[in-house]
């Protein structure tokens, strides 16, 4: 015999504490009752996700587009930044290299002999060229020999028309035959 | 003492107490009708499920009652029981029977809930189960010969009785339920609790030896 049979035959007792009559029926009322809750329930929290989501599409796919766009661009001009001088250097080769013209600056026409002569004289320039084209086309077709008189006496002596005068007059003598 | 003289001439056991058809030792052809309606649950039957809950209702109640000893606190992890074993049916593989898996839920529920509340809960008079003392069964159990009622207050009993299991630690106060109370093998106690059958048969020794020492002045 079990030594402890007789506090187990005591034990077996609290079989007899059942739920009243009606419980299992009310309970099971509870339990459905539960169940539909919590089914709305689970139903307004998918709901509520779904707009969530929705609404979060909405708002930031563009704006993600707009943020992927800028990284590209940042990501690119870092990689060109990044790239060494030489290779840059390389790269532009390709490119025709056309030479700067030299600056030229404008010519003073008061700085020519003629000119300083003619303004000299008081004498238009274009009297000035003719006379000197009279005075120098003989000479160098060799009619006319150049006279010491119609040169400067020395480096000192401004070549000016009245110096000119005596020479001009020869030269012109020679051309009509006296 | 008057209550043990009055049990042994009635004879008391499980099979010839109403209480027998309270034992959850399942047949075959009812684990089988428990196959049926786990697979119409499973695929989403409802009223499966709710036959399920009406069959294993006032079993589990007395299991989770007798580890609470508090009615209210019964009917709340009950519900929240039956509402985890519905939203877990489909995961139900049916390696073992549905009354195995379902006493699992209900004591690892009802041993976090013990946990929760604390060891020092006062058992109340209030916590006494008075719709016992109206069962003709237990009249008869305990009514003398001579036929008058209760040489033993049955509130003082049942005070006593619930006192010493609230004295056990909660492991052994689970499985002197489920052994003593419940009436379930070692074998399917260690499935449900996930220890060894050896491990059982210590912890009810123990136990048992503790509640004769509570209750000697009601066996001897």
């Amino acid at each position: 015999m079990n030594e402890f049979e007789d506090i187990q035959r005591l034990i077996r007792l609290k079989r007899f504490e059942q739920p009243e009559e009606g419980f299992t029926e009310n309970f099971l009322l509870q339990f459905q009752q539960r169940q539909r809750a919590e089914l709305l329930q689970q139903s307004s929290l998918e709901l509520f996700w779904e707009r969530a989501t929705t609404w979060w599409k909405h708002l930031l796919v563009p704006k993600w587009s707009m943020v992927a766009a800028a990284v590209s661009v940042c990501a690119v001009s870092v990689w060109l930044l990044s790239q060494p001088a030489a290779t840059q250097g390389a790269a532009l080769t390709a490119v025709p290299v056309v030479p700067e013209k030299p600056f030229v600056p404008k010519m003073d026409l008061s700085d020519l002999p003629l000119a300083r002569m003619a303004e000299h004289d008081k004498a238009p320039l274009n009297d000035m060229l003719l006379r000197n084209q009279v005075e120098v086309r003989p000479m160098l077709e060799g009619k006319v020999s150049p006279t010491p008189s119609s040169l400067p006496a020395n480096s000192l002596q401004e070549p000016t028309l009245r110096n000119a005068k005596p020479a001009v007059q020869a030269g012109l003598e020679g051309m009509l035959g006296k | 003492m008057f209550l043990l003289t009055l049990m042994e001439e009635s004879s008391l056991s499980a099979a010839a107490t109403p209480i027998a058809s309270l034992n959850p030792l399942v047949p075959n052809s009812s684990a089988a009708e428990d196959r049926i309606l786990v697979d119409k649950a499973q695929a989403g039957d409802t009223r499966a499920f709710d036959d399920l809950v009406r069959k294993y209702t006032p079993k589990l109640y007395g299991m989770v009652y007798n580890m609470t000893s508090n009615r209210e606190d019964t009917a709340d992890l009950l519900q929240e029981v039956f509402a985890k074993a519905y939203r877990s049916i489909k995961r139900f593989m049916g390696k073992s029977s549905f009354y195995t898996w379902i006493y699992s839920i209900a004591v690892n529920m009802t041993l976090n809930f013990l946990k929760k509340r604390g060891r020092h809960h006062k058992v109340s008079l209030d916590d006494v189960d008075t719709g016992i003392e109206n069962d003709p069964e237990f009249i008869r159990l305990t009514t003398s010969n001579t036929g008058t009622m209760r040489e033993v207050n049955i509130h003082e009993l049942q005070k006593r009785l619930n006192a010493a299991m609230m004295k056990l630690s909660e492991d052994h106060r689970t499985v002197v339920t489920l052994y003593d109370v419940q009436g379930l093998q070692h074998a399917e106690i260690s499935k449900i609790l996930g220890v060894s059958e050896g491990t059982v048969r210590s912890r009810l020794f123990y136990a048992h030896r503790l509640l004769q020492t509570y209750l000697e002045d009601f066996v001897k």
